[in-house]
This record gives structure tokens, sequence and C-alpha cells, in this order.
């Protein structure tokens, strides 16, 4: 992994387009980082990712048991959705 | 006097991701198949017409996921998406988008779980589609990655 050393106000540029620049640090040690980079580049907290990333690996594996009780899920479907259609009942 | 059998919008429609869906590299072609044959219903089965690998590198048989329209259970479900979605998507108005939220399957049914944090943005013209990564925190948006299905007096 490249370490720079930087200083607020300093910026970092990745590739031809993609500016950073450390715009704070506090003193209980968060950063605050600008970003500058085109429409098509995603950014997201990688730690929201990769939890998003892992339910659906565990939601694919515990999918397959589902067509075993098809019909289990969609009776089950339409009843919470009769029930939401007359929610008094 | 009948009811209408509830139903996600887009059974039957190709879906085209723009990027990976996240934990399954080269998975962005995926079909809205219908739960029970020929049936409409809640819940639809999403899966994925590309060869999918996983981090590692080994490739996955199959991707198939358990998806529905979250509005059945969670009424008053909303969520912002961001303007890079919008225009990716080439969204013009709420009237183009169908939500679809992965479900976490569980035994009991009643126990399972929904994805309402990271839904699956469709714009529903075109197929173009993409699950949303927020920005924003679970606690923030309000929504859970694993939010449990609300009780129901017979479950």
């Amino acid at each position: 992994m490249l370490t720079l050393t930087r200083e607020v106000g300093q910026k970092i540029l990745i590739g031809d387009d993609i500016v950073l620049t450390v715009v704070s640090v506090s003193s209980n040690g968060r950063v605050k980082l600008g970003i500058e980079a085109p429409k098509q580049v995603r950014i997201d907290r990688k730690e929201v990712l990769d939890r998003i990333r892992q339910e659906n690996m565990d939601s694919a594996d515990a999918t397959p048991e589902v067509k075993v009780d098809a019909a289990a899920w969609a009776s089950y479907g339409a009843r919470r959705a009769n029930a939401r259609a007359k929610p008094s009942k | 006097m009948s009811i209408a059998m509830p139903s996600i919008p887009i059974i039957g429609m190709e879906l085209t991701f723009q990027r990976d869906m996240p934990g399954f590299k080269g998975a962005q072609h995926f079909v809205v198949e219908p739960l029970v044959e020929e049936t409409q219903g809640v819940f639809a089965r999403l899966r994925c017409t590309d060869t999918v690998y996983l981090q590692h590198g080994e490739t996955l048989d199959s991707l198939t996921l358990l998806v529905m329209s979250p509005g059945y259970l969670w009424r008053e479900y909303e969520i912002e998406i961001n303007e890079a979605m919008v225009e990716e998507l080439g969204l013009s108005g709420s009237d183009d988008v169908t939500l679809l939220v992965i479900v976490h399957p569980r035994d009991p049914l009643s126990a399972s779980t929904a994805n309402l944090y990271s839904p699956i943005v469709v714009n529903r013209r075109t197929g173009l589609a993409d699950q949303f990564v927020p920005s924003a925190s679970e606690r923030e948006i309000g929504w859970g990655v694993r939010t449990p299905f609300p009780l129901d007096r017979d479950d």
C-alpha cells in the first residue's frame, strides 16, 4: 500500500481526474476527505458495500430452499397482501 | 367481488444492472420470474443469466434471489435515491421506478428479513437497474439491511 503524508488542504491526484482533498482532521481522529471524480466513478463507503455484499451472499445461500416451498411462499404473500387490503379484519 | 391478486409489476422483465450486483462478479443481467409457475404474487425470483464469480474467483453454479415489492409489507416504505443513480438509470419521474428488495428467507418464513436499506431500483420502461448503495448509515436511512417482516396476527 502506498502511504502519503498530507496536510489539511493538500490534495492527491489519482489518475487524471480524481482529486482527493484533506478537508479537516479533528482531535478525535476523524478525517474529512473531499472527493472530486467523474460522475461514472462510484464512491462508496467500504464497510457499507461490504455489508450489502455479505447480505446478498447470505440471502442467495438461503434461497434454494424457497424453491421447495414456493407454494408456501406464494400463499404467505397472498395472505399478507390481502390482510393489507383490508386492515380492519 | 374479487380481490385482485397482488403482483410485482415487472414479472417477466429482463433487467440490466449498471454494475455487478455486490458480492457477485459478472452479475449484471437478470430475469424477474414468478415464484410459482404462471401465477403472479408478492414474491418473485430474480434469476441471473450471466456466469457469476465469487470474490475469490470460484464460479457460482447459479444465482437466484427471492425479491418482493416492499410496499406490500411496509406500506410507509420510501427511500431517497441519489442524483447519480437517477441519471444513470435515465429516470424522469417516480412513475418510471419499480423497487424490489432482496429477501433473506428464514425458517419459519415469517421470521425472514428483507434488505430495505439497499433496494434494487429498476427503470420499468427500459429495464436498466442497479442495487442502491446509500452513503448514509442504516440508522440515518431508517431501514436496515435485515429488516424483519412485520408481524401479522396469524403468524
